[in-house]
């Protein structure tokens, strides 16, 4: 028996030939393997940039278009406790004064950085909340309002109370504690502060016989068993807080901390802060002001370079003697062409979004400059990237506060006839 | 007894093996670049609609006689075929018709002040901001116009043109206002 000539194996020079070709095939594939990885890692991070910066810009600028809604321009926007401010219809149409319910505000420079982020507090009314005032407000403890609630009133939510009967005047209370959900017909909310007339404890208001009154007649005896309404007044701070692993706050800009937009919305859940997360991975907020200068120019305030917004003729007034503006001031009169916070009208906002890793290729520490921030110095490591848009807010244009009003004379008293 | 077709494979059909493989890596090449493309001009397009509503809402708070849209004192219709660039002429190279361009100073034309996002910015990431202007509506006939219609297109440079985003929007006359 003879072996076939082919069936004697490889000889040495044929394996390492072998050998060589298949290691270059390996090299090539381990190569194209790695690269693909390399470019899926930072694509899903360029991804993660845009989302964020997407979902960040859109939150804010949908929100911001609504701030003043419902309520007096004054209180639109809140920089700090106003020692004036004009509320039309309040008895005598006293001036007031609005206290701020951010203690760690006190001047108007509080909500602006140029060593950091900036922070921003605005208020509206929101649109789908509404119930009537089930009886008389006896004292300024409380108040009984129908029922049911579906989510709670929680403690810290501030309301306003308008009555379309009377004096047609409107407060603003803050609700006191928690109140749960419940299927009840009433509820009584029991209000924090005193008697006073300080926004938003005008506890003292709902003395006034109006929020007794009955209902226009032909009105559903149910829905409408009181001529007051109460809505809900939602207060947003947004402002970028950096966490670590174990969920304490990092103050310190330059660790790699991860930074996230927050929303605080003043409200108190068994004592503690409700605080919502709105995205992670922003760095930086910075707002600059819209302001008119005249009938026909407006000013930007907040976007020079390392110049923080203070009080005065280059910054905002609080306290004004021409005093602030309200609905009954005529668009370009002189109270609505001042610097007061209730005079903004438009917030052009920029945010800094970074991946959501570190990258050890990228050498890269700077966070780029935005309104009157200078370039900062972060965490090394990640990709950056800044939005930048304005949102008008032409609400606080408005000469009415939206009052839930019915002619009861055919409309010659100029209100609604029958829901408008 | 063995056959032919057990004693592995020719020279040739590995070479061909190989030559496929390639094909296919290079393909796989190509198409990671072209997801790579996409997300830039994703990116691009984000950034360009920020700067397109930047725009507009700093336009809601220009006053209505602003010399940045125009004085219109009589009804016209203008821009109005034109306004929202049906024909994407501003995808073309060339420079294309607007009522405003911020390129030739119309941001801070008839000494207005600017107050968003700044020229310098725009222009380094090569964006370009332009506004049309029609003064179209009179539906009480008085010759005076209702509102303005405004479209305002941004474009960046892509391939051998551009890319466009546009916004449409309008302003109501307050002396017409009813």
């Amino acid at each position: 028996m003879t072996r076939p000539k082919n069936a004697g194996g490889f000889s040495l020079v044929e394996l390492l030939i072998a050998v060589a070709v298949s290691l270059l095939v390996i090299a090539g594939a381990v190569a194209l393997l790695t690269s693909q990885q390399r470019i899926f890692q930072v694509s899903s991070a360029d991804r993660a940039l845009q989302e964020t910066g997407r979902i960040a810009l859109e939150e804010l600028t949908s929100n911001l278009r609504m701030a003043g809604y419902g309520i007096d321009p004054s209180y639109a926007f809140d920089f700090g406790p106003q020692p004036t401010t004009r509320q039309d219809r309040a008895p005598a149409n006293a001036d007031l004064s609005a206290a701020s319910t951010f203690p760690s505000c006190t001047a108007i420079d509080c909500r602006d950085s140029i060593a950091g982020s900036d922070e921003i507090v605005f208020r509206y009314r929101n649109p789908s909340f509404v119930r009537s005032l089930a009886e008389a407000p006896t004292g300024g403890t409380s108040i009984t309002i129908a029922g049911p609630l579906r989510t709670p009133l929680f403690q810290g939510q501030i309301l306003q109370v308008m009555c379309f009967a009377g004096d047609m005047i409107w407060a603003y209370v803050t609700v006191g504690v928690t109140a749960p959900i419940t299927d009840s017909d009433t509820v009584e909310i029991t209000l924090a502060g005193g008697n006073g007339d300080v926004f938003p404890f005008q506890n003292g208001y709902l003395a006034n016989v109006c929020f007794g009154a009955v209902a226009p007649r032909n009105a559903n005896p149910v829905t409408f068993a009181n001529a007051a309404k109460v809505y809900k007044v939602d207060q947003f701070r947004y402002f970028v807080e950096r966490y670590d692993e174990a969920g304490a706050v990092v103050t310190d800009i330059a660790t790699a901390a991860r930074p996230y937009l927050m929303l605080d919305q003043g409200l108190l859940n068994g004592g503690a802060p409700v605080l919502n997360v709105v995205a992670p991975n922003v760095e930086d907020l910075q707002f600059a002001y819209v302001f008119p200068n005249s009938a026909a120019a407006n000013q930007l305030i907040g976007a020079t370079a390392n110049t923080p917004i203070g009080a005065g003729d280059s910054g905002i007034y609080l306290d004004l003697p021409g005093g602030p503006p309200s609905f009954s001031d005529e668009a370009g009169s002189a109270p609505r062409l001042t610097q007061h916070p209730g005079n903004i009208r438009a917030v052009a906002a920029s945010i800094v979004v970074r991946s959501p890793a570190q990258d050890p290729t990228v050498f890269d520490s700077a966070i780029p400059a935005a309104a009157n921030r200078p370039t900062l110095t972060g965490p090394i490591g990640f990709r950056r990237q800044a939005f930048q848009t304005t949102a008008a807010t032409r609400n606080l244009d408005a000469r009415g506060p939206y009052f839930p009003t019915y002619s009861t004379t055919a409309g010659a008293d100029h209100l609604n006839v029958s829901g408008g | 007894m063995r056959t032919r077709q057990t004693r592995g494979f020719t020279l040739l059909e590995t070479v061909l093996a190989m030559a496929i493989l390639l094909i296919g890596a290079t393909g796989m090449v190509g198409l990671h670049m072209q997801g790579l493309r996409m997300e830039g001009d994703a990116r691009r397009i984000t950034r360009a609609t920020a700067i397109a509503q930047d725009l507009m809402d700093q336009i809601s708070t220009w006053p209505w006689a602003d010399p940045r849209l125009g004085t219109a004192t009589a009804v016209e219709t203008t821009m109005l075929d034109t306004l929202g660039d049906p024909t994407f002429a501003f995808e073309h190279s060339t420079t294309p018709t607007a009522s405003f361009s911020d390129a030739g100073g119309a941001l801070t034309q008839g000494s207005t002040t600017w107050n968003g996002i700044p020229l310098s910015d725009t222009q380094a990431q090569g964006y370009e901001r332009y506004w049309n202007v029609a003064y179209a509506d009179d539906s009480n006939a008085n010759g005076v116009p209702d509102a303005a219609r405004i479209a305002v297109i941004v474009r960046y440079p892509a391939g051998v043109g551009y890319r466009r985003v546009v916004l449409l929007g309008s302003k109501l006359n307050p002396a017409e206002a009813r």
